[in-house]
This record gives C-alpha cells, structure tokens and sequence, in this order.
C-alpha cells in the first residue's frame, strides 16, 4: 500500500510537472519580437521526416518551411517559434507541389544550446513542439543560416536539389 | 496488487513518452543517390562529388558567366580531386548548367560552363578562425 501512494505521489508530480511545461509555453508569439524569419526546401523521404506531423506513410518528397523564431524584446533571450510547412510531391519543371502539397502549422518553443560532440563551441537551436512536445535541432551556422540536425547531432546532407539550409528573408 | 503497481510504473513513463526528438534519425542520414547519365568519379583520387542548386544572380556574377533573364537556378557539379599518394588536395571540375555557353541539342539547347582549376585548403574566415575553407 505504502509503494502505491509513493507511486502515486511520484506520478502526480510528473504530471504537474508536464502541465506546467505546457502551459509555460503558451507565450504569445504576438507581443514578443521577432529574431527572425528562415526558410528552406529541404528533401523529405520514407526514412528523413524531422517534423512529426507528416504521417509515415505520406508521399513526400520536398518540404517547404517558413520558420519564425521569437525573442523577448526586453532581454532578447529566446521564447517561441511558429512553423508552416507544406509537403508533398514537387511538380517537375515547377518550384511547386502536385496538387498544391498539404500545409501544417505548428508552433512551440525554442532555446539556444551550447555544443554537439563534433563542435563544442557550436550554438544550437532546440525547438520543441507544443502539441506533441517533439524536437527538432538546428546548428547556428551564422546570424542567417541554420542547418538541421539529425539525432545524432551531424548535419543533415542534403540532395542534387535541396538542402537542410535554412535562409533569412526580410521583407523588401 | 502486482497489477496495480506494472499499471501506475507504466502510466508514469508514458508521461515522458513524448519528449522524443522528431528529427531524422542518424542512420536515415545517408548520402543521396542520383540518377545520371555519366559516371560519378571514384577512386582514391576523388575527395567527392557535390551537387547544389545555387541561386542564379549571386554566382553567375562572381563566376561571370552569361545566364538568361529568366534564370532562378543553376545546376552545380563539383568534384574534388586529389593527390591519391599524399592526399593533397590537387584539382577540381565545377559543372554548371543554366549558365554559361549555348549547347545545341536535339532540337533544343541549354547553358553549360565548366570551370577547372586548383584547389586549396585554407583556415579561417573572419566569423570563424577555426573555419576550414576550401578554395577554388
């Protein structure tokens, strides 16, 4: 009986504690300033889908995101991102999808690390998703350019047509 | 008794079931193969072969070649070659398609440059004195 109420205690603070981390993230994106903008079409096959919401069995080929990650403008440290990405199979000839792709929109939390084995000095970017409280990393390659990361923390290799570079844009 | 206590352990991991990293894992990170008409260098003197679809305007400048007004990408094929005794870095091919001269072909014709040269290994760039860069 005893191991039961200290399982029990065990976990309702477990659950506590996952509450809390969700509800910590519902920073809204709107009032906090925006550090920047990236995107990127980066190949998706049956083996490489980093992001969760693409089913295992969908036909993807190509994946189009558009990454905006927020800061607090007081003290500039990181708080939230917003995702939207559309998948599918690209259209030969065309930078577009066959049938226009399906579009997800995810947003979460982000912070910046320091260091992968290979790069101890290395900044990382860590997002971890509201929803399902999945993550993705990204190595810092310079203000403007984020790379992805597999599990292992090496840089995802791209193919003859797109790569796992994220870009700045700015608005013209 | 038994039951209860399996049902609350599991209950309890389930909780952190989800903070799982959706990223690709490290053994799906495989080079890509292509399709190709022409065979892909190998041998102890190839370093590698590396494709990219650079945007046009940016590099058709710095490589000053000639590309049409509608051009949004260029084709890229870069091969590293070298010294297959010492393991020096030795020459380089760089292959680019939708820049450069008119090739005539089955009716139709696309831009084509390649560029050949020496290549190097140098250290650092002004972000990153560590950097390896190799240089063309």
């Amino acid at each position: 009986m005893r191991q039961i109420k200290v399982l029990l205690a065990v976990t309702s603070l477990a659950a506590c504690f996952t509450v809390t981390n969700s509800c910590s993230q519902k920073t809204t994106p709107d009032t906090a300033s925006v550090l920047g903008v990236f995107v990127a079409s980066t190949p998706c096959s049956e083996g490489t889908r980093p992001l969760p919401e693409i089913p295992v069995h969908a036909d993807c080929e190509l994946i189009r995101w558009n990454l905006t990650l927020y800061q607090n403008p007081k003290t500039f440290t990181p708080t939230t991102y917003k995702l939207r990405y559309t998948y599918g199979l690209a259209q030969q000839g065309t930078p577009g999808f066959t049938g226009g792709g399906t579009t997800v929109e995810e947003q979460g939390v982000w912070k910046m690390v320091n260091g992968i084995l290979s790069k101890p000095d290395a900044i990382i970017y860590r997002l971890t998703n509201n929803k399902t409280n999945q993550t993705i990393a990204f190595l810092k390659l310079s203000d403007d350019l984020l790379h992805l990361l597999d599990t292992d923390e090496h840089l995802m290799i791209g193919t003859a047509a797109w790569t796992y570079t994220l870009n700045r844009i700015s608005s013209k | 008794m038994k039951y209860i206590i399996i049902m609350l352990v599991t209950s309890f991991y389930s909780l952190f079931v989800n903070f799982s990293i959706a990223q690709t894992a490290a053994v799906d990170n495989k080079l890509s193969q292509t399709i190709t008409s022409r065979p892909i260098p190998k041998g102890a003197s190839v370093v590698g072969v590396f494709e990219g679809r650079p945007p046009c305007p940016g590099i058709a400048e710095q490589l000053s070649i000639v590309t049409d007004a509608d051009c949004a990408k260029l084709k890229c094929d870069l091969t590293f070659y070298q010294d297959s005794v010492t393991l020096q870095p030795a020459t380089y091919t760089l292959s680019i398609v939708g820049g450069g001269d008119v090739i005539k072909q089955d009716g139709g014709s696309y831009r084509q440059k390649v560029l050949e040269g020496k290549w190097a290994i140098v250290k650092g760039i002004s972000s990153n004195p560590n950097a390896e860069v190799y240089q063309l």
